[in-house]
């Protein structure tokens, strides 16, 4: 379970998050909704530890991560699988040696291993025959399913999705959506979706949460999101309402 | 000098100080990363070598002839060899090469990192629990470290054959005679002081070319400015450093 109580971040005087608090309980999906530079990736980047909150505490399985030591905090993060919002792979390394590298970076693994492993990932994700291409040879959609091999082939608890559909082609991200979806029901991952892509909210949420002015304004079903009174979330839903 | 100047130099001193430290303690995992510093060593090294043949092959001939030309008739011929031999153990190789790896090599470091940085690589790094230190700037530091006295060696011996090519062709000077004043009054520290230059230039150019890559912020503008910082630091520290062991060793 991961639980956010009250968490305020700020760079130099620029306030990003408010007090925010959020619960993901074990198994469920939560989209994190908000318009662009509100601070959903400052949210992710808190929950691995990336950044340290100024104020407040993130939870993840029991364990205060703004408490942890470098190591522990590294033990956790084998825990947690992070697809980054550009795919953030490594120009230069291979697919598989991208996939595979949270095993063969910390685990003592034979490349035959190694490479079996990323190709089961791979295939997970509808990608397969690229093992050996480089990063440079694969198109956006490409990129965005080898960062979710990346992220499950450790087997995570969690997986953390920033924009997974940001800068792909509508069919591309409904298929991107379709794979989110499909990995959770296959392997029952709790996960959090960052995206101010609205049918990609609709499509893989069990609970949608929307950041506004640093806080949590909304937390309700996809159902509630689409009736509710909420101004805020209207708006949002809308698009800034009519031309 | 004004306070704000005290304090930002003191403050990127420090800053400098503990990126090194980082890198130090990451040096316990030094037999894990073999691979990835042999994989740097063959980018830095294999990748520079055509340039540095280039510029001491013909740095070794004009040295030649400059000698030649200086000393005239006045000069025995071995003393020719003698003049190259000593101009570039004790400083034009080592510092060539370290001028034209701080340009090629930390510029390079720094964009590569630079652009991990603002891509987000460096943070998936982390989220995989690879220390990126450890990953990428404990390898590329021992590197350059390792590459630097190759490549110098590399260039002396280019140079030898460069300044040789000269004085036979157009001095006349016997080969024999030119390998001799090669050797002649040769004492080892000179040598010995001429790596220990070019291991030093490796430490500056290696660690600039890392520290601004992790310090870039931005995008693709910041990049840049992190690559024509590293370059710029990386020189002015190599002269300083030449000049440092030139007092202490010669």
């Amino acid at each position: 379970m991961i639980k956010i109580e009250n968490l305020y971040k700020s760079f130099n005087d620029l306030e990003v998050l408010k007090g925010l608090t959020l619960n993901v309980e074990v198994g469920e999906t939560v989209t994190v909704i908000g318009r662009s530079g509100c601070g959903k990736s400052v949210l992710l980047k808190h929950i691995i530890g990336l950044l340290t909150p100024d104020m407040g505490d993130i939870w993840v399985d029991g364990k205060n991560v703004k408490m942890l030591s470098k190591s522990e905090l590294y033990k956790l993060r084998l825990n947690i699988g992070v697809v980054f919002q550009g795919s953030a792979l490594l120009d230069f390394l291979s697919v598989w040696e991208n996939v595979a590298l949270g095993l063969t970076e910390n685990q003592k693994i034979t490349v035959d291993k190694a490479k079996e492993v990323a190709r089961q990932k791979l295939s997970l994700v509808e990608l397969e025959g690229v093992e050996n291409k480089r990063i440079s040879e694969l198109s956006g959609g490409m990129k965005k399913r080898v960062a979710i091999a990346r992220a499950l082939a450790v087997d995570p608890l969690y997986i953390l999705y920033d924009e997974p559909t940001t800068a792909l082609d509508p069919i591309t991200a409904r298929t991107i959506n379709e794979l989110i979806l499909s990995l959770k029901r296959k392997l029952k991952i709790t996960g959090i979706v960052v995206t101010h892509d609205m049918e990609s909210a609709f499509y893989v949420a069990d609970r949608i949460a929307m950041l506004h002015d640093g806080k949590i304004v909304f937390d309700g079903t996809p159902t509630e999101v689409q009736t509710t009174d909420n101004k805020i979330v209207q708006n949002f839903v809308k698009g800034g309402g009519q031309y | 000098m004004n306070k704000g100047f005290i304090e930002s130099f003191f403050g990127y001193i420090g800053r400098v100080c503990i990126f090194l430290g980082a890198i130090i303690v990451k040096l316990y995992y030094l037999p894990r990363s073999f691979r990835l510093i042999l994989e740097q060593i063959v980018h830095m090294g294999i990748a520079s070598m055509p340039i540095v043949i280039f510029t001491s092959f013909f740095a070794g001939m004009v040295t030649a002839y400059q000698a030649a030309f200086q000393a005239g008739e006045y000069m025995p011929d071995a003393y020719l060899g003698m003049a190259v031999a000593k101009a570039f153990m004790i400083e034009l190789a080592p510092l060539l090469t370290g001028l034209i790896v701080a340009g090629r090599v930390s510029s390079s470091l720094a964009a590569e990192i630079g652009t991990m940085r603002v891509t987000e690589q460096i943070d998936a790094l982390e989220s995989l629990a690879i220390d990126p230190i450890r990953y990428l700037a404990m390898p590329r530091f021992i590197a350059g470290i390792i590459v630097l006295p190759l490549l110098t060696g590399l260039s002396l011996f280019v140079a030898f054959f460069g300044g040789g090519i000269c004085s036979i062709f157009i001095f006349d000077v016997k080969p024999i005679v030119y390998i001799e004043g090669l050797r002649m009054q040769y004492y080892p520290h000179e040598l010995w002081g001429g790596l220990l230059k070019a291991f030093c230039f490796g430490f500056v150019i290696s660690l600039m070319g890392t520290y601004y890559g992790f310090m870039t912020e931005g995008g693709a503008e910041g990049v840049g400015k992190a690559a024509t910082k590293a370059v710029v630091s990386a020189s002015i520290l190599l002269l300083f450093f030449d000049l440092f062991i030139a007092w202490i060793v010669f």
